[in-house]
């Protein structure tokens, strides 16, 4: 019978030999990323301390992780490494499923048992001794993770008990650290081999990239050259139109229409004097100066801006220019500058506007009632600039533009808005405007008679 | 109760035997493969292929088991009375893992599952004379 | 009534000769005891069987007529159980020319002893010379073999 003094004498050994077998482990595991070096002196220790003759470690398969493969035997003549044991199947797999450890015994004889009860059941084919009295085995893990299961055996019946479970415990922390070691070398080295590949790779690279990002850089400053003629060509192209419109307003002394502008920037301002077909319009203001003499200077020339600035404005829509702008009235010109085969229509058209415009705003009260009357002629003028650098005037000449005035005049013996020539009348026929035939009229100092023609409303 | 000379006879290295008793006061006689060890007055048994026993259990909660040490066959008796069915916890979930170890075995582990822990308190333990 | 023996039950009763009887005490507690060899006719009305007095007389103390008797038997090799229940019939000191089933028995534990890697000198524990012989008259076989469902009656 043991005494309670030699129990506590076997503790302590038994503890020196845990604390021992702890030490040497720990230290290998820290000094060491060679796990079969690391397995073989745990399974020497646990030998030689504890007297465990059978003692496996297996691994969780990288690929089949549903299965464990025997990494390192000790006492095992027959069995090689790499048997497997599917995970859940016998000690070793339910361990490795539950991740919690198992102490059991009398496997064999409880196998045996189960056996006979299970009839023909066919028993797996399972890593181990032949007969298994006792078997302890416990999960290798990495955090959380199960990494493995280390398993020792004895034929002999209930040799291991809780302070073997605690030890086993210990030691499995501690290949648990080697493998978790070894798996985070092999990341490293493979991280480093991929690296250092890279880094081969990457001169090379390096240089291909610079070639690539010079001839961009090349076809980028060819880019760009382009671009600066451009807007060169563009800055010159904007300071030629401005210096353009400048000069046709100069010209004219008034804004001319966009159609005009354009047509003017086309030909490049050339408005030398040369031969038109135009239609001359004149309008007269009746009995402007009775109107003027009874009114406030101010009242007078408000009427006049108002009036004149609406007539100049229609005038402008319809493509023509006023020339002159006469107390009691203007002196407009279609197709001059810029040609149209339009002008008389135009003209027309411009008229009608003119006489609309007047009724409208004397309707609103902007204006007294006015009466005016409108006269239109087309034929040959020569235009131009009359005058030399310090004045210079867009000027027209022929007998289109009397001949113009005369038939405006007649307004007053036809008491008359709006009459035009045969000339204007040619142009406007299609038209379909109703008009009264006035027949032919003598104009005072113009040789032949003119057919004369009233536009109504 | 139990002393650390009986427990090698729990370890189901050798089977053990349960008596019960039922309501007309006829024994039955069963072999069982393990007594296990819960603490020095505790006892469990796991209830696979008991039906008779099981009945008699759960009618008067008496049994009677004898364990066996294998090295020495030396045997003991325990007179026992059942405690409680236990379906959880450590002892219940050990005893699943080793039913579940063997039984895998054989491709049985869906057919041998632990339904219940019987626990039962050990009322006396006598020692099998056999000389 | 007499119980023709089958295969099964022949088989059994042939191969292993130990096992368990027990009895029920005034506290309506089990009171078991290890029988170590047996006899029995076929068919089968009486079987008688070897226990050692010392561990017996828990048992012994509560036969009289009448009292009921189960005795369970199995098989070490292959698990097959069968459970003997019948009433009391008689007991006696055990005469020297029914020793021979005891013999007999240690003679069919050879296989076994060697099975389990058992010492002689531990088998010594194990085995006895019997004392006591009891008899029952049996009325029952059950089938306990392990496995599901187990325990059907055989007769």
């Amino acid at each position: 019978m043991k005494t309670e003094n030699d129990n506590l004498i076997e503790l302590i050994e038994r503890q020196k030999k845990v604390v021992n077998i702890i030490h040497e482990v720990s230290s290998k595991v820290n000094s060491s990323l060679d796990l079969d070096t690391i397995f073989n002196s745990t399974f020497n220790l646990l030998d030689r301390y504890f007297s465990f003759k059978h003692i496996m470690i297996l691994l969780v398969g990288k690929e089949d992780s549903d299965q464990l493969h025997v990494t390192a035997i000790h006492g095992y003549d027959g069995m090689g490494v790499g048997a497997v044991v599917p995970i859940g199947k016998g000690i070793i797999g339910i361990v490795a499923k539950n991740k919690k450890l198992l102490r059991m015994s009398g496997v064999m004889q409880n196998v045996r048992y189960l056996k006979a009860a299970s009839s023909d059941r066919k028993s797996i084919d399972l890593p181990g001794i032949e007969n298994c009295g006792s078997q302890l085995a416990v999960p290798l893990q990495i955090h959380e993770d199960l990494v493995g299961v280390i398993s020792v055996e004895s034929p002999n019946v209930g040799l291991f008990d809780s302070k073997d479970e605690e030890l086993l415990e210990m030691i499995s922390d501690q290949i648990g650290i080697a493998v978790n070691n070894a798996n985070q070398f092999k990341i490293i080295e493979t991280t480093n081999a991929q690296l250092k590949d890279l880094n081969e790779n990457l001169e090379q690279k390096v240089i291909e990239r610079t070639k690539e990002l010079a001839r961009q850089k090349d076809k980028i400053e060819v880019q760009h050259s382009l671009l600066e003629e451009q807007h060169i060509t563009l800055g010159e192209e904007q300071n030629k139109t401005q210096k353009m419109l400048e000069k046709i307003e100069t010209l004219f002394g008034q804004q001319v229409s966009q159609e005009i502008v354009k047509e003017l920037v086309k030909i490049e301002g050339d408005i030398n004097s040369k031969l038109y077909d135009v239609t001359i319009m004149f309008l007269d203001i009746r009995d402007f100066t009775v109107f003027a003499d009874s009114r406030a200077p101010e009242e007078v020339a408000s009427f006049q801006n108002k009036v004149f600035g609406e007539l100049i404005e229609i005038v402008k829509k319809h493509k023509g220019i006023t020339n002159q702008i006469l107390g009691d009235g203007i002196m407009a010109v279609f197709g001059a500058p810029v040609v149209t085969n339009e002008h008389a229509s135009n003209a027309v058209a411009a008229g009608y506007s003119i006489l609309n415009k007047i009724k409208e705003l004397a309707e609103k009260g902007e204006i007294p009632e006015i009466r005016i009357g409108i006269g239109l002629h087309s034929g040959k003028v020569i235009a131009g600039n009359i005058g030399n650098n310090y004045r210079k005037q867009y000027s027209l000449t022929g007998t289109t533009v009397i001949i113009a005035s005369r038939i405006e005049q007649l307004n007053k013996v036809y008491k008359s808005q709006f009459l035009v020539s045969e000339n204007v009348y040619e142009g406007i026929r299609n038209i379909g405007y109703p008009i009264t035939e006035l027949g032919d009229v003598e104009l005072k100092g113009i040789e032949q008679a003119i057919g004369i023609y009233q536009l109504v409303k | 109760m139990i002393t650390e000379e009986i427990i090698p006879g729990m370890q189901g290295a050798l089977p053990s035997v349960l008596a019960t008793v039922d309501e007309n006061g006829t024994p039955n006689i069963s072999y069982i493969s393990q007594v296990y060890y819960v603490d020095d007055t505790h006892v469990a048994l796991s209830n696979q292929f008991l039906n008779k026993s099981m009945r008699n259990i759960k009618n008067n909660g008496i049994a009677t088991v004898n364990v066996v040490r294998p090295d020495n066959l030396k045997s003991w008796y325990f007179e026992l009375k059942h405690k409680k069915s236990k379906t959880d916890g450590d002892l219940f979930e050990n005893m699943t893992m080793q039913l579940e170890a063997i039984a895998s075995m054989t491709g049985m582990e869906d057919v041998f599952k632990l339904r219940a822990s019987e626990i039962f308190e050990v009322v006396k333990v006598y020692e099998v004379i056999m000389s | 009534m007499p119980i023709i023996l089958n295969d099964f039950v022949k088989e059994v009763l042939d191969a292993p000769c130990y096992g368990f009887l027990g009895v029920i005490n005034e506290f309506n507690q089990p009171v078991i005891t290890r029988f170590f060899g047996f006899k029995y006719d076929n068919p089968l009305t009486i079987l008688t069987l070897y226990t050692f007095k010392k561990d017996a007389q828990r048992v012994v103390n509560q036969l009289s007529e009448g009292v009921k008797i189960a005795a369970t038997t199995s098989n070490a090799m292959d698990y097959k159980t069968i459970q003997f229940k019948g009433t009391y019939l008689k007991h006696y000191d055990v005469p020297q020319d029914e020793m021979n089933y005891a013999r007999q028995c240690n003679a069919k534990q050879a296989k076994i002893i060697e099975m389990f890697g058992i010492s002689n000198k531990v088998w010594a524990n194990w085995s006895f010379e019997p004392s006591v012989a009891i008899a029952i008259n049996v009325k029952e076989l059950f089938d306990q073999t392990p496995k599901i469902n187990t325990g059907n009656k055989i007769n």
